[in-house]
């Protein structure tokens, strides 16, 4: 950990969950050269010829997601915490928004911060002096600062086990190839040809497996995301104030007021989740289109609302049940895409008796007033089960991985596959094995940087209980 | 007898002659005590120099200007390169010896050697200075650091002369308490036949030192007379012969061949009978011994599905009668190995002309040296060898040789030479004994060199030579043979990178393994491989094939030479940073890391010590600086 101390560094430095603001940093030599990659300053200058201890107003650009508002504040050596440049990145507090700034930032070719890392370069630099330095070795034992979630180590865990039988077959497999090299005047043949393509080929399943299935844990660290849909004055801003019981909606009676996505959080019983309100998908119509439309919208409130539908992991669907609900609700349903469905009756209220066939104890839909707040508790209670029980977010074999993790994984997959790629070009094992040990050292070094090392004594002994050697 | 050096050593093993050799060869006034001058270089163990790891290891002692690959190029009958299938990178020289010659080249060299005297004599004690507090100089950090109080002034004989000396160097091989046992029969001795150096462990002891113990063993030599060879499968070196030394041009003498023969069930069952014999089950024998080198009574019992082990027959010279039973080593009883050894096949007549035996010795733990192979304790006296709790010729040889070096530093003044694990394997043995002090005899291993692409026996001088010459180690005549054989190297480099074959480069030719260097040169007449010599395109060969991952294997050792330059000054006050874990304070204090990355591979040593480390390193270079 923190062997270097010149490249430049990456992280979201806001806590997760639900916030107004995201935070990204950038710590290094590249900082601003970086941040360019993402950043358009309102005024069209370039972060890199920027002076330090400058606000700047602009927009974040990201390939899939258009453009969203953002301020950068540059900061240049030594007048930074790092006393290195760095630049902060304000943007949206949206996990995934955030998740994909920080990828291209990876990708550009800034290194995941490890945590506690931009506290390090801080002391490394005499930023701090050591009286303020008391907290920060207990900090750097705890593997914890604000930068990695309290969530993590328990994510961690699960990937931690993966992680741990993979790295393990490659040092058993390892252990074997350094056999064949150093023992090479004893008559055992420690691997064939055959156990080395067979464990590498499960390993590169496995590990393939891992980085296509996970979730970011900048995704599965934030809350779940219910949205709200209907026809415009079906009363979804009401019940969104009434769910989250907060005064965030404007609520009119005139139709369409709502403009933006509104956003906030939820406590339900089995955990929080985060309420989403957005204008512009009132209608089956705008709803198709904003599921199937590949188009880049040219509404910033239109954008949000449709990365909003994509992102949310479960759907309410309200209806005003004076208003021939059946056929709305049909006509709303072909619309939606593949997701958790939940029909809210709402201004029930308004109605004599709650005039739908609807059984209250169906799991698809549910009879509420916003208005009186009847029928609150069950929602919540049925949005819980149906979310945190059904294992739509948290399912057990979900792992999450950071982008760190994410980084690891890949470069150990790019070392297996170039492990497969020497056996398929040798006849016999012996002719490059010196260099599938170089590949496959490298993606258990890899691997260990998630788990715990692997050294020469671990792989030697692992030799010597096997085999009888000793020529 | 002269009674007054610059340097002694003590001990005429193949560390204490490599040290000697070296510290005369760099100028210094030199003697050598020994028990016994006709012993020095004799092989305890088998006749053999080189393998893998160890063969590269004496091509690095070679290329520094040390002397073991010149004499197993005299002495050597039967020479081998190891792992040839496989690619360049682990082919490592092995040599079978010729005993008798081997070590009358070692003392014919020895005794040519300028400013060298050889001593006959038992070193019964250290003498040392309590402290005037000469300062010494700490070339990392540029300051004169005076904490050292106790310093090596002379070494005390068993007839009571003294020598006087201003360094030494001690390798006292298994002599040090030495007890060998053979069944249940317990001898003190360092070898058969040779007595133990006794005395000088209380000598240690009173000077602070801790001391523990190890084992090894070797096993039974049988006359040749007595072998039916008929039954054995004849195993022959290599045609030609590839010599050790960068100066050996060929290897001329003849060449002989090694046998296998196997041991069987029969053979198996006489040991498990016995086994309440050994003494390595009895609970005679309580140290560790090495696994990679396991007696026959711990490989049957071990593996007891194995229904027959290998048994080399290797002869220990021309003219020698004895042949060594490499693959048995035991400490059986007499009459347990007469019969093991007469159930094998071929060996069925054998006769034993001496018995394996297991031994017991003192070493120092390694906790108790730096990287310069000096004491902590003692200052200016350097230890080599299996004191160091290493096994093996050449292991042993390579720590004399940089004992030598580090002691002559020492007296010049001069910076004192650590090598890195990225320059070659000597480095990887003593910054792996010096930062996890061994459990079991330790030996040299490929894998145990993490930048093994470049640490390969073809470059070993272009790895080590110009430091050989900086220390005035390597004379005019290596010197220029090295400087023609790199400038022939640029430029033929250079030739394959300006020379095209249908559009590519030779050099980018190179880079599949398929390609042979010799072959594309017979498709352009331009290119004379004539003018070159073997060594100077193998080199360019192979660095060519391996461009793409030397190239990797670089950018590792770039991240792994940043943080050997982290130096951590000596005396750096541990007890101090109450934020470290005890365990963690305890060990750097310990060990007394040279830089942050010897500290991070301290065993059970967290990356958050390393970081809590640092923070206090930058401190005191911001206070320092400041």
């Amino acid at each position: 950990m923190f062997d270097r101390l010149d490249d430049t560094i990456v992280a979201i430095s806001t806590p997760p969950g639900v916030s107004v603001r995201g935070m990204l940093r950038l710590s290094g030599p590249e900082a601003t050269a970086l941040a360019d990659k993402v950043f358009r300053a309102d005024d069209e200058q370039l972060l890199l010829a920027c002076p330090g201890g400058r606000r700047i107003f602009g927009e974040a650009h990201i390939a899939e997601a258009g453009s969203v508002p953002a301020e950068a504040y540059v900061f240049r050596a030594p007048a930074s915490y790092t006393r290195q440049d760095v630049v902060e990145l304000y943007l949206p507090g949206c996990p995934s928004l955030l998740a994909m700034v920080l990828d291209h930032l990876h990708t550009g070719g800034a290194r995941p911060a490890e945590p506690g890392e931009f506290t390090a370069r801080a002391f490394f630099s005499g930023a701090m002096d050591l009286t303020r330095a008391e907290g920060v070795a207990a900090l750097i034992h705890a593997h914890n600062d604000s930068q990695l979630r309290a969530s993590e180590a328990l994510l961690h865990g699960h990937l931690s086990q993966r992680t741990t039988a993979m790295r393990d077959r490659l040092a058993d497999l390892l252990a074997l190839l350094e056999a064949e090299i150093d023992f090479t005047e004893e008559p055992i043949e420690f691997v064939s040809r055959e156990q080395v393509s067979e464990t590498l080929a499960g390993v590169a399943a496995e590990l393939n497996t891992l980085i296509e299935r996970a979730p970011s844990a900048e995704r599965l660290a934030y809350l779940p995301e219910v949205i709200l849909i209907g026809r415009a004055n079906a009363g979804k801003s009401t019940l969104f104030n009434r769910l989250t019981g907060m005064d965030r909606a404007i609520c009119s009676a005139t139709e369409g007021t709502t403009r933006d996505v509104l956003h906030g959080p939820v406590m339900l019983p089995g955990g929080e989740i985060r309420l989403m309100d957005c204008a512009g998908l009132s209608s089956p119509q705008a709803l198709r289109q904003a599921a199937q439309s590949t188009n880049t919208p040219t509404d910033l409130a239109e954008a949000a609302a449709r990365q909003a539908l994509r992102s949310a992991d479960m759907i309410l669907l309200v209806v005003d049940a004076g208003d021939a609900p059946r056929c709305v609700l049909d006509d709303f349903m072909e619309a939606l895409p593949a997701r958790p469905i939940l029909s809210v009756m709402n201004k029930t209220d308004t109605l004599d008796s709650c005039g739908i066939p609807v059984d209250a104890t169906d799991e698809q839909a549910i009879c509420v007033s916003a208005l009186t707040g009847k029928g609150m508790e069950d929602l919540k209670k049925l949005i819980s089960r149906r979310l945190f029980h059904e294992g739509h977010v948290h399912g057990t074999d979900v792992i999450a991985l950071s982008v760190r993790q994410r980084a690891a994984l890949n470069e150990a997959a790019e070392s297996i596959s170039r492990a497969n790629h020497i056996m398929n070009n040798t006849v016999t094992l012996d002719a490059n094995i010196e260099l599938l040990a170089m590949e496959i050292h490298q993606a258990t070094d890899t691997l260990s940087m998630l788990t715990g090392k692997v050294t020469t004594e671990d792989l030697l002994a692992r030799v010597f209980a096997g085999f009888c050697i000793g020529k | 007898m002269n009674n007054d050096y610059d340097i002694i050593v003590i001990g005429g093993g193949h560390a204490g002659a490599e040290a000697a050799w070296a510290a005369a060869r760099m100028g210094c006034r030199t003697a050598l005590v020994t028990m016994q001058i006709e012993a020095i270089g004799r092989m305890s163990c088998n006749p053999a120099i080189g393998g893998l790891g160890k063969g590269q290891m004496v091509r690095e002692i070679d290329a520094l200007g040390g002397l073991m690959a010149l004499a197993t190029d005299e002495g050597g009958i039967q020479f081998r390169m190891l792992n040839r299938s496989k690619g360049p990178a682990v082919w490592a020289p092995r040599a079978q010896a010729d005993r008798a010659l081997y070590a009358a080249t070692v003392q014919r060299m020895l005794r040519e050697t300028d400013h060298l005297d050889l001593i006959e004599a038992t070193a019964e004690e250290l003498l040392v200075e309590e402290s005037t507090a000469l300062p010494t100089r700490n070339a990392s950090e540029g300051q004169e650091l005076t904490e050292r109080k106790t310093r090596i002034v002379g070494v005390r004989l068993h007839d009571g002369r003294v020598i006087c000396c201003r360094a030494a160097i001690l390798t006292t091989g298994t002599f040090l308490r030495g007890l060998m046992h053979c069944g249940e029969e317990k001898i003190v001795g360092g070898r058969i036949g040779e007595p133990a150096a006794v005395n000088l462990s209380a000598s240690l002891d009173k000077l602070g030192f801790t001391l523990a113990r190890l084992k090894t063993g070797t096993p039974p030599r049988v006359h040749r007379d007595s072998v039916d060879f008929t039954h054995l499968q004849p195993q022959a070196g290599d045609n030609p012969p590839v010599p050790f030394s960068f100066m050996t041009p060929r290897i001329t003498q003849r060449q002989v061949e090694c046998w296998i023969a196997h041991t069987n069930e029969h053979t198996h069952d006489i040991i498990r009978g016995n086994l309440a014999r050994a003494p390595m089950y009895s609970g005679q024998i309580k140290s560790r011994g090495p696994r990679y080198c396991p007696s026959i009574e711990d490989k049957v019992v071990r593996f007891a599905d194995k229904q027959s082990h290998q048994v080399f027959l290797e002869p220990e010279g021309y003219d020698d009668s004895w042949m060594y039973c490499n693959g048995i080593p035991t400490s059986l009883p007499r009459d347990v190995q007469d019969a093991l050894v007469h159930s094998i096949p071929g060996l069925e007549k054998a006769e034993i002309v001496q018995y394996g035996y297991a031994i017991e010795y003192d070493w120092v733990p390694t906790d108790q040296i730096s990287s310069t192979l000096e004491s902590k304790p003692v200052a200016g006296l350097y230890l080599a060898g299996q004191i160091n709790g290493t096994s093996g010729y050449e292991e042993a040889a390579a720590q004399g040789l940089l004992a030598a070096i580090n002691a002559v530093a020492r007296l010049k003044g001069t910076e004192p030479v650590v090598l890195g694990r990225d320059q070659s394997y000597i480095g990887v043995m003593i910054d792996d004994i010096v930062t996890r002090p061994p459990d079991e005899p330790y030996r040299m291993f490929t894998s145990r060199a993490e930048y093994r692409l470049h640490l390969r026996s073809d470059n070993a001088d272009a790895r080590l030579t110009p430091i050989g010459r900086r220390v005035g180690l390597v004379d005019d005549q290596r010197w220029g043979q090295f400087q023609q054989k790199q400038a022939a190297i640029a430029e033929l480099r250079a030739l394959l990178r300006e020379t095209h074959l249908e559009g590519r480069s030779l050099q980018e030719w190179l880079r599949r393994p398929e390609v042979r260097l010799r072959d594309l040169a017979s498709q352009i007449p331009a290119l004379n491989m004539a003018l070159y010599a073997t060594a100077v395109s193998d080199a360019v060969e192979i660095d060519a094939r391996y461009a793409g991952y030397l190239e990797r294997e670089q950018r590792v050792i770039q991240r792994y030479r940043q943080m050997e330059t982290k130096l951590i000054p000596a005396g750096f006050d541990y007890a101090a940073m109450p934020e470290l874990r005890r365990e963690a304070r305890e060990k750097f204090a310990r060990v007394q890391p040279r830089s942050v990355g010897q500290a991070a591979r301290i065993s059970g040593i967290s990356p958050a010590d390393i970081a809590t480390l640092s923070i206090y390193l930058a401190r005191h270079h911001r206070e320092s600086a400041g």
